[in-house]
């Protein structure tokens, strides 16, 4: 019921050089950029960066060596992660790709969409989108209606995704359709198609957001014709394929990392003789990184065992996401400055950018509602 | 070893103690349960190997989660501290529950003690207190003091559990010893506040699990509540507080080995007095005006988590204590504290290399 019994030092000890080497590559790649660029972190899409990183090896870690990987357990790429958003390293464009599309493609991919897609994923040269909700199938994944249909050797695909982040960036959407009828329940006759965005067939338009960030897409098919092999995994088996590519989305530190850097931005800013509203701030919050740091790493290593994380990995998002909505607001507090869109200080604008991303924090990834139903399931409630 | 400790402890308390054997016990002392706890040995499991301990405290922490549990009326947690503290000195521990004192005592040329112990758990029924005393020229010793025939105030907190006040004068302690380097001044709060976590933790899963089972069997408009989502919702948060405190106080337990790691026990301590406060709340909530009487398991439990929070520092106390020094480390120190896991290892030179943000 408790998040699993982990004994940290030995597991992570072994992962302290690769630790130390992604951080002395962030020291020297992210030199002197400001806080207010680096806000948005694993929203923040930087081609050059994910290159460089994928140059490192340090994308799709976990895959196997044959595909460019490094072999390595989810640990690894666990301390990858944790590394590059505590530097707030700009990692969106290839972040889809390493967290759930090469694991997805790895797991139910043919070989040859293995051979063709996975070395380009790990050189940083090939990302993706997730093509879930639509405008009317939000929480309510399974309410979907975009639908492919078979014709001779192709599929025939109508229909739209909305919210898709750096769809008008990426190379490929996996995308959760109908192919064919809800026979047996509403999780039936769904499966996974392999899009490539440049196609006829696929219209991309920019969904501004409270930022005015161009980063949400709404992804429009009209008769897009793909070919048979477009399809990943088993025809009808999408609804177990997406949910056990959400597991991949739950528990990592990009659930408690988010508004690290203005954590840090504060401590800067307030220096090192803090009055005591300022040092009860940052010491809860400070506290509560320490356990979300650890509670991640636990749900990390029931992964590398290959054990259930279901629950803990909810218990773990539900509270990282609200510890990451709580630094702008507690910020806000202290009264240091007002939050600035344009003008005043480094810290302002990255108070002012965290306030308006944190709504996000726990709607993406399945909302707040939605973890908390799957705590209850977990616990025999439901 | 950690499973086997688990398994015998849970298997102990859960044999010996019920709402009614609480309930007296919080009303006198219970020699009888304290001999039968005793007798497993494990009040002794923090002392020195050949004295039947050499138990890691990464170990330790399922006993000491255990006593928030099932509400154990005994000063276990205290005695398994004070075997520690012995045992770090190089002294000799004497049988019987014991104690310990966050005030420090003053110690004179001819080896004598005074001063004024508050607040000290179960003093009138631990056999000894072991104490920090201090000469004029600041030299501290460790000291183990016999409780008897001593003046004493006292009084109780609101799980019922004694906290009395000792006064010494010019008291002979039974065993003094050197206070080892590895123990700074702050020893004694550090480790109750490191053992308030854990027993907090406890707590907390075991007021989850009285409401999982309430929720479960308690109907209203015609099912049980729990099928209703406003209390799934609750009950969630509550797991969430649960797990929360439970593994920053394990983490806690686990980074302790020859002295207290600052960093971790304090968060453990920010952390589960938080969740403290918030569980209970949760949980009387759930449970309705049933959980009030006197007689509910709940209330034992709840009790002991509003006692506990406010014990060896309040929340607010420690995040000052924490973000001061979280400040006097710096910014461009800050990730490598969280993945080092203390304040000591701040370097200037890791520092001086790590992501520098431009104005």
């Amino acid at each position: 019921m408790t998040i699993a019994e982990f004994k940290p030092r030995q597991e992570l000890e072994d992962y302290e050089a690769l630790r130390h080497a992604v951080r002395g590559f962030l020291t020297r790649e992210l030199h002197g950029r400001a806080a207010p660029t680096l806000a948005k972190s694993w929203m923040s899409f930087d081609a050059d960066f994910s290159r460089k990183l994928g140059e490192q090896g340090w994308i799709g870690v976990t895959l196997p060596k044959r595909y460019g990987g490094l072999g390595a357990g989810p640990f690894a790429r666990h301390v990858i992660s944790e590394e590059l958003l505590a530097a707030s390293a700009p990692v969106s464009a290839h972040w889809i790709a390493d967290r759930q599309s090469g694991p997805l493609i790895l797991r139910y991919g043919t070989e040859a969409q293995r051979e063709s897609l996975l070395p380009r994923i790990c050189r940083g040269e090939l990302y993706f989108c997730i093509g879930m909700s639509e405008p009317n199938a939000g929480s309510d994944l399974a309410a979907i209606v975009t639908k492919a249909r078979r014709d001779g050797d192709e599929w025939v695909v109508n229909g739209a995704k909305i919210w898709t982040t750096n769809a008008h960036r990426s190379h490929y959407m996996i995308a959760l359709v109908l192919t064919g009828d809800r026979v047996s329940g509403r999780h039936s006759g769904l499966s996974q198609l392999l899009i490539d965005l440049s196609l006829p067939g696929v219209q991309i338009r920019p969904i501004m957001d409270l930022t005015g960030a161009d980063s949400f897409n709404e992804v429009v098919f009209t008769d897009l014709r793909l070919p048979a092999d477009a399809l990943i995994g088993e025809e009808g088996r999408g609804w177990d394929q997406v949910t056990a590519e959400l597991a991949f989305e739950r528990s990592g530190p990009e659930r408690y990392l988010s508004s690290v850097i203005l954590l840090r931005t504060l401590i800067k800013e307030v220096g090192v003789n803090p009055d005591a509203t300022q040092a009860s701030v940052i010491g809860r919050l400070v506290a509560r990184l320490c356990t979300l740091r650890h509670m991640s790493l636990a749900v990390a290593a029931k992964l590398q065992a290959g054990e259930d994380s279901v629950l803990d990995a909810a218990i773990m998002k539900d509270i990282g996401t609200a510890f990451e909505q709580e630094i702008p607001e507690l910020a806000q507090l202290l009264d240091m400055a007002e939050p600035t869109s344009e003008g005043g200080t480094a810290y302002s604008q990255t108070l002012a950018l965290l306030m308006q991303m944190a709504p996000a924090f726990s709607i993406r990834g399945g909302t707040r509602q939605i973890i908390r139903g799957i705590i209850a399931r977990g616990l025999g409630l439901r | 070893m950690r499973e086997i400790i688990e398994n015998s402890v849970e298997r102990l308390f859960a044999d010996q103690l019920n709402a009614p054997a609480i309930a007296a016990a919080e009303a006198a002392w219970p020699a009888a349960l304290w001999s039968a706890i005793e007798e497993t040995g494990i009040t002794r499991a923090t002392g020195p190997e050949s004295a039947g301990g050499g138990v890691p405290w990464s170990d330790i922490f399922v006993i000491v989660r255990a006593i928030g549990q099932h509400a154990v009326p005994l000063p276990v947690s205290e005695t398994l501290f004070a075997h520690w503290l012995l045992a770090g000195a190089d002294l000799e521990a004497p049988s019987g529950p014991m104690t310990f004192a966050t005030d420090p005592l003053h110690l004179s040329e001819t080896g004598r003690v005074s001063g004024r112990l508050k607040n000290v758990p179960w003093g009138r029924n631990a056999g000894h207190v072991i104490a920090i005393a201090k000469r004029a020229c600041g030299r501290a010793s460790l000291v183990q003091l016999s409780t008897k025939n001593i003046a004493m105030e006292l009084g109780s907190n609101i799980a019922r559990e004694p906290r009395d006040t000792l006064n010494f004068d010019h008291a002979l302690p039974s065993a003094a010893g050197h206070l080892p380097d590895v123990f700074d001044g702050d020893v004694m709060r550090l480790g109750g506040a490191l053992l308030r976590s854990a027993q907090m933790a406890g707590g907390l899963q075991r007021v989850l699990r009285e409401c999982l089972q309430y929720a479960q069997v308690r109907r209203q408009f015609g099912r049980t509540i729990g099928s209703f989502q406003a209390v799934q919702h609750d009950i969630a948060v509550l797991a969430e507080h649960s797990a929360a405190a439970s593994r920053i106080a394990e983490i806690a337990f686990a980074s302790t080995q020859v002295s207290l790691p600052l960093l971790h026990v304090g968060s453990a301590k920010i952390v589960a007095s938080d969740a403290a406060g918030a569980g209970a709340a949760l949980a009387h909530g759930i449970h309705g005006a049933i959980g009030l009487a006197s007689e509910h398991a709940l209330q034992f439990v709840t009790r002991r988590l509003w006692a506990w929070r406010s014990e060896y520092g309040s929340r607010e106390v420690w995040a000052q204590y924490i973000g001061k020094l979280t400040c006097e480390v710096g910014e461009s120190n800050f990730w490598s504290t969280i993945t080092n896991g203390t304040f000591d290892r701040a370097s200037v030179a890791e520092a001086a290399n790590y992501v520098v943000l431009s104005n």
